[in-house]
């Protein structure tokens, strides 16, 4: 069933089709609430808020061909709109920058420990999250959730040029990061060419 | 398109370029690997945009248990089953809900009994926040229970019973020009305020108040005369069974609550304090095989959203190694 027709179901009333759309797409909203706040039950309320609503509304609402697309869209601002998120935000930044105290130590380890692949792969996937969380949130919605532009204006609630200037400053940012691993570049280089 | 005069950052924005590093087609394949032969003064920076769209595409695997998976499924259920939910937008709700308890005091409170209260509680390794009808809000940490008198409509006191742990920040509440009363009752003492925040754990035969902000007045539950004011910072124990008070000011008292962002800030905490931890939080019993490791000291932030990561980021800390079974958790030393 494609998303229009499971849509379509739920709107009709249809629970097996409610409880579908729910299993689909759970995993991707609470992966992408944590990107928004690192107040686990705030994730987990609003979620349940929105189904809730959702089914509650269900007549009300329009077609959609992306059933994605619609509840990251409502996800986001039910989070950034609750008024319990006001102190959660404040405290969220310093935890972080806690975290990143204390995480520092075992990334240098992993640096030197240049033979593991798994040790390697794992501080390059650190280097993400040393992005300002406006731009993690932008790489994230277009790299790994795959939208486009357009949709990341309106999930984010900011115009097409600051979508595009940030993800442009995002890569910039993974380039710097990057670039002190000219070897591993190095050697992706010579298997690539060995491709050809 | 010209690719000649993009830069790194230019290819890895470029929505024909991310197609072909995340879904390559033989198209893409055909296109970007001839491009290359004609550009090999390019391939750097390809290969560099490759790594970053590479890395741009990863997530760290955040997943829900499959049990909190099921327990949202379940309020979804429920929510959607019960009318009162139209109204999404908890504030709303809280002024329904604060309007229909007016209304009920206004019908000259027959609905009223005395006694009368609601208690939440929490299980092992859940936290919860509750919001209480005049905007106060508690976070309930694992294995707790917050009894709430239902009276507040009528009365001038807002009162709460606590066991185990809550960090609370109350609002303040004015009736009559009179600033309302918020109070904490313990096994062993009464915490009286009118608007702030602080945190209260009554585990280990004991009650422990720690002041975030604003003012608080503590009253021992034997000793009616004696009050205790406490400042921000200010950290209280009191044991009545023990017949002990212990009052100090911590430089920064942030460390005693950050279990409600679902973190423990641990400074010198030793492996013993820790195992208790683990055990009035998630239920388990916890077991150092050797004596020597008790005293091991850490330093730093740890993640307790569940009991699994708070292990593997302890194993990562200390030399060593935790098994997990049912309900046991056992500590050993790690050979070097």
């Amino acid at each position: 069933m494609n998303d229009s027709d499971l849509w379509r179901s739920f709107r009709n009333g249809d629970e097996t089709a409610f409880s579908m759309l729910y299993k689909s797409h759970i995993d991707m909203l609470y992966r992408y609430g944590h990107k928004l706040t690192v107040d686990t039950q705030l994730v987990e309320d609003s979620i349940q808020d929105m189904f809730i609503e959702l089914w509650n509304s269900r007549k009300r609402l329009s077609e959609t061909d992306s059933i994605k697309y619609y509840l990251f869209r409502v996800l986001r601002r039910k989070i950034t709109q609750h008024p319990l998120n006001r102190n959660v935000a404040g405290a969220g930044a310093e935890i972080s920058a806690f975290e990143h105290r204390f995480f520092s130590v075992s990334t240098e380890s992993e640096l030197i420990d240049t033979e593991s692949e798994l040790g390697r792969s794992r501080a390059l996937g650190r280097a993400l999250t040393l992005l300002p969380p406006r731009q993690q949130e932008a790489v994230n919605l277009r790299y790994y959730h795959e939208f486009n532009h357009q949709q990341i204006a309106e999930i984010m609630n900011i115009s097409l040029q600051s979508v595009h200037n940030t993800l442009q400053k995002s890569m910039k940012g993974l380039r710097e990061l990057l670039s002190g691993y000219s070897e591993i570049i190095l050697s992706l280089l010579i298997l690539l060419f060995a491709h050809v | 398109m010209n690719y000649l005069s993009f830069e790194p950052e230019d290819f890895a924005t470029d929505a024909f370029f991310c197609s072909w590093v995340l879904h390559p087609t033989p198209e893409t394949e055909l296109f970007w690997l001839d491009w290359l032969r004609n550009n090999p003064s390019k391939a750097r920076d390809i290969e560099l945009a490759r790594q970053m769209v590479l890395l741009a595409s990863s997530d760290e695997e955040v997943t829900p248990s499959s049990e909190t998976v099921d327990r949202i499924w379940q309020g979804i259920e429920e929510g959607k089953n019960s009318k009162v939910i139209v109204f999404g937008n908890r504030m709303i709700w809280l002024k329904v809900a604060a309007a229909v308890i007016l209304l009920l005091v206004a019908f000259g409170g027959y609905f009223y009994r005395q006694g009368q209260s609601h208690t939440f509680h929490t299980a092992f390794g859940e936290s919860r926040r509750v919001l209480l009808p005049d905007g106060t809000l508690v976070t309930l940490n694992a294995n707790s229970s917050l009894r709430v008198a239902d009276r507040w409509g009528r009365r001038t006191e807002r009162e709460v019973w606590l066991d185990g742990e809550a960090f609370f920040s109350v609002s303040k509440l004015k009736k009559a020009g009179q600033a309302v009363k918020f109070t904490v009752h313990t096994h062993d003492l009464n915490v009286e305020v009118r608007g702030t925040e602080f945190n209260v754990n009554t585990r280990q035969d004991q009650t422990q108040v720690v002041l975030s902000e604003g003012l608080v007045h503590l009253r021992l539950n034997d000793r009616p005369g004696k009050e205790i004011q406490m400042k921000p910072g200010d950290l209280v124990d009191f044991s009545r069974s023990k017949q002990r008070l212990h009052i100090r000011h911590l430089p920064d008292a942030s460390p005693m609550y950050s279990w409600k962002n679902n973190r423990w800030t641990l400074n010198d905490a030793s492996l013993a304090e820790i195992a208790v931890l683990i055990r009035e939080t998630y239920g388990v019993t916890v077991i150092i095989e050797n004596d020597s490791l008790k005293k091991q000291t850490v330093n730093g932030v740890v993640p307790t959203d569940n009991m699994g990561d708070l292990l593997s980021a302890l194993e990562t800390i200390l030399p060593i190694t935790i098994t997990h079974q049912e309900q046991r958790v056992t500590i050993r030393g790690r050979p070097n």
